[in-house]
């Protein structure tokens, strides 16, 4: 499998253009065997769409040119891209839960057969075994399902899978983001890993938002912006300081935000939006409403975080971060411990549970199509109204006009479109905002002290995105502490006073008042260390 | 100019522009013939379809009101068991034990019946209590050793249906049973129908009141539908789980004891096969009413269609085959009407033109009155 000698993959002039959006322009890059080259940039800046185009699930626009060794062709099919020697992990890492490692790394190029297209079970282990030793895990239990493995196994099973040399020849071994699924305690091991299989002649094109990794393995770095290719860089003549200046691009960011037209914003609400998006960070003052000491979950190690009532605080980080468990860790939704939980100061020592979480006020709207949103075969007033059924019950007996006169009310309050009675339209016939606003509405329903929101904008449209804002801030005015969770910066310059920043399942930085923009969130997020504009006021 | 401004300002009001609804008459029309559509009610028009066709096939003797009163009685129980089901699968579980319960409770009432001094009364308590005590196994079982249910219940129903074999000696029991027993639980009561008729139709409003008019209704739906969102809107998932499993054994072991009395004996291996009928009925039922909900007016017009069905091919003395694939064609004819209608993501592309305003599906959403 090792090329004695070095092969390049030039691609030239490559461009990839969507209905409607520019994903990749006129990127010219050149990758070399036995290398590590990393490829970074935000979210949407074409990166996925640079390695889809080389595994030949995109076509690029005419003009296109991709070289490896002495081939030359303006576009690749999947079949190709192998034949060339390219291999991918892609961010799910593609493994079947279902199935044994046996079977996962068959999957890549089919079983050992006998004669008769028996499976030969046998050769089938022994190469499983290998190729599982190469990456330095021949210990794991290959015939178990993959559902029971760690996620750093899983990782591992699809890295044997993609340099199973019973493939062909492999040349360039590309991991898009494999770390973002993993705890931290198992990046260690993936970085050896990476390295062995450079070290064996591949050339792995690694892309990842960790820039402590890149420094660690990398050898060259490249940076995409707005589907354009900033430049190439050794790792030997960059600092982690300039490639975040390179990555997040000059201030001018703000200008996008400014571009939301004011008319679409819902009219009961308007005024409020048009007040200053950063609100005072007075609410601060005063005894928190919740205090939370030494939260544990898988992905988070002993976190801990005041909220105040009226207070907006942003929950920021990469995926991995520990920021997608913090909002179902603090309701008891997933397996969580905490050391020490204070709701108004009372301290709380029974185990949390949605249930127990709900009746101490501490609530959780999750992200449409997260986990636990909302039904989609319900009605809209049967989803405003499932946690708080008991109080629309009279003898035993769900008062309908009850439930639609609170549902007409919160159609009306978070101008949720849906036609006319709309509070008996399908969930699943609305649009995505509206299905967004209806999930937040089913929870402020119950006049939460700590509401949790989980990804509150995502696959929601501007007018929707600035509606749900000023909900937000509405409630947050009247003495509600909202945490918020996302991966969209956007949100947090718009309305938190306060962003903890989560690495490695704990709080790196907190970033209040003016620091709350979206250019200073990416360079701390992305950076993983306490930034130096960070204010060194302790976390806790 | 005036001469052909003249054709146009008269054909504007005309009848090709489609007017406005106006006021509550016409949301009243399209609220009908959105009840009345295919894909709300299409086992309706098949019970018609196959009531039309029998009376040509059999014009002396199926359009009596005998055969209303016939297939009634006869399918009263598996009525009856199909409602026992609907309850667990509106929860999200499958419990496939309802037959072997049902089975248990009909041996046992007999047996107790036969080999000692109870009275009726105390007689089918006990066995309502057995019926508790399944419905109790089945919830270790499936919510606390967390057992996927259909695997779960398929294990608690062997082991039921050995005890009924145990119990009976594998021997119809007779004895006690066929006298006043009978007489009193599954006697002729009003207009000649037999008493299991009031049963399922008794059983069908309490169920459907409950499943639909009270908030623990809307939690069973909403734990079969997403369980997570149940759990995150703090609903007790674990004790409705039991509530489910329980009231599903209890009906099923009513319509045991129903059974036993009907026949005047006890077979044990009479309540397996009522299992497929019940689950057939109950998904059918889901299909009418109310869009896929399990729902127990739609199960009891299912199990009404697929009797009628059965009932007049037998009298129109067609082969012993003949009522297992009609069952078969029915269900399937009778889903595939209500999912082809109503259902966006099928591949269906619409009724032809001349169909659509009996089958139009809903108006398109209105934007907001100012």
């Amino acid at each position: 499998m090792t090329t004695a000698t070095t092969t390049s993959l030039r691609v030239e002039h490559l461009s990839k253009t969507f209905p409607g959006q520019v994903a990749l322009s006129d990127v010219t890059l050149t990758l070399t065997t036995g290398e590590v080259h990393c490829v970074l940039g935000q979210n949407g800046s074409g990166k996925s769409t640079f390695i889809k185009v080389l595994s030949g699930y995109h076509t690029p626009d005419p003009g296109t040119l991709i070289r490896v060794g002495d081939t030359e062709a303006a576009r690749l099919n999947p079949t190709e891209s192998r034949q060339l020697g390219l291999r991918f992990v892609h961010q799910q890492a593609g493994i079947v839960s279902q199935l044994s490692a046996v079977e996962n790394v068959a999957l890549g190029i089919g079983f050992a057969r006998r004669r008769a297209g028996v499976i030969d079970w046998k050769t089938q282990e022994t190469r499983t075994r290998e190729l599982l030793s190469l990456v330095g895990r021949g210990d794991i239990d290959i015939w178990g399902p993959m559902s029971r493995a760690r996620a750093i196994d899983r990782t591992a099973v699809a890295i044997a899978r993609a340099i199973d040399p019973a493939g062909g020849e492999i040349r360039f071994l590309f991991l898009d983001e494999p770390t973002a699924a993993l705890p931290p305690t198992e990046v260690d091991y993936l970085c050896e890993l990476i390295e062995t299989v450079r070290d064996r002649g591949i050339g792995v094109v690694y892309v990842t938002h960790r820039l402590d990794e890149v420094f660690r393995i990398g050898d060259r770095v490249s940076v995409l912006r707005d589907a354009k290719l900033l430049g190439t860089w050794p790792i030997g003549e960059i600092n982690q300081d300039q490639l975040v200046d390179i990555i997040v691009g000059p201030p001018l960011l703000e200008g996008a935000q400014a571009d939301i037209p004011a008319e679409v914003t819902t009219a009961d609400l308007a005024g409020e939006v048009a007040a200053a998006a950063t609100p005072d960070s007075a609410a601060q003052a005063g005894p928190p409403v919740v205090s939370v000491r030494g939260l544990r979950s898988e992905l988070l190690h002993d976190l801990s975080f005041d909220l105040h009532a009226g207070e907006i605080v942003g929950v920021a980080g990469l995926a991995g971060s520990g920021r997608e468990e913090l909002p179902y860790a603090l309701i008891g939704a997933i397996p969580a411990t905490v050391e020490a939980l204070e709701v108004h100061g009372q301290p709380v020592s029974e185990p949390l549970t949605p249930r127990s979480a709900k009746k101490l006020g501490l609530l959780l709207a999750p992200g449409n199509r997260q986990l636990g949103s909302a039904i989609s075969k319900f009605v809209v007033r049967e989803n405003l109204t499932l946690p708080s059924m008991p109080s629309y019950t009279r003898l035993l007996r769900v008062v309908r006009d009850r439930e639609r006169s609170v549902s007409r009310r919160w159609i009306r309050d978070l101008s949720i479109r849906a036609g006319e009675r709309a509070e008996e339209r399908s969930f699943a016939e609305l649009s995505g905002g509206n299905q967004q606003k209806v999930i937040i509405a089913k929870w402020l329903n119950m006049r939460p002290t700590v509401l949790a929101l989980d990804e509150p904008t995502s696959g929601v449209d501007v007018g929707a995105r600035e509606a749900i804002y000023a909900i937000v801030r509405h409630h947050a005015r009247e003495g509600m502490a909202i945490l918020l969770a996302s991966s969209d910066f956007q949100d947090f310059a718009h309305v938190c006073s306060r962003v903890l920043v989560l690495w490695e399942g704990a709080v790196v930085a907190e970033l209040t008042g003016d620091q709350v923009t979206e250019d200073a969130i990416l360079a701390t997020v992305m950076g993983g260390r306490r930034n130096t504009t960070t204010s060194e006021v302790p976390v806790l | 100019m005036s001469v052909s401004d003249k054709p146009m300002a008269t054909s504007a009001p005309g009848s090709s522009v489609p007017k406005p609804p106006s006021g509550s008459a016409a949301r009243g029309a399209t609220a009908w013939t959105r009840f009345l559509s295919p894909r709300k009610i299409g086992a309706v028009y098949f019970l018609i379809l196959i009531v039309i066709f029998f009376s040509f096939l059999d014009p002396n003797t199926f359009p009596q009101v005998e055969t209303i009163r016939s297939i009634l009685n006869e399918y009263s129980i598996s009525g009856i068991m199909a409602l026992a089901v609907i309850i667990t699968l509106a929860s999200g579980l499958f419990d496939l034990s309802v037959g072997y319960t049902m089975g248990l409770a009909g041996t046992l009432v007999a047996w107790l019946l036969a080999n000692t001094s109870m009275s009726a009364t105390e007689a089918i308590l006990l066995t309502m209590a057995t019926g508790l005590v399944i419905g109790l196994v089945n919830a270790l079982v499936v919510v606390f050793l967390r057992i996927d249910s259909i695997i779960a219940t398929l294990g608690t129903g062997a082991i039921i249906g050995a005890i009924t074999v145990g119990i009976s000696g594998n021997q119809i029991i007779v004895k006690n049973v066929a006298g006043s027993f009978s007489r009193h639980i599954a006697g002729l009561s009003i207009g000649n129908f037999t008493e299991p008729v009031f049963y399922m139709l008794g059983l069908m409003i309490i169920i459907g009141l409950v499943m639909e008019q009270t908030s623990v209704g809307r939690y069973w739906y909403a734990l079969g539908f997403e369980l997570d969102v149940a759990r995150l809107a703090g609903i007790r998932v674990k004790l409705l789980q039991t509530a489910a499993l329980l009231a599903t054994a209890l009906v099923a072991s009513w319509a045991g004891i129903a059974l036993t009395a009907r026949i005047g004996a006890a077979s044990p291996d009479a309540g397996p096969s009522y299992l497929l009928p019940a689950f057939a009925a109950a998904f059918l039922g889901a299909t009418q009413f109310r869009d896929g909900r399990f729902n127990a007016w739609g199960t009891i017009l299912a199990t009404i269609l697929l009797g009628a069905g059965q009932y007049g091919i037998l009298l129109s003395g067609a082969p012993v085959w003949a009522p297992d694939a009609f069952y078969g064609v029915a269900l399937i004819g009778a889903v595939a009407v209500t999912s082809l209608t109503g259902n966006a993501t099928s591949r269906w592309r619409g009724w032809p033109p001349w169909m659509r305003r009996f089958v139009t599906a809903k108006p398109p959403p209105e934007p907001e009155s100012p």
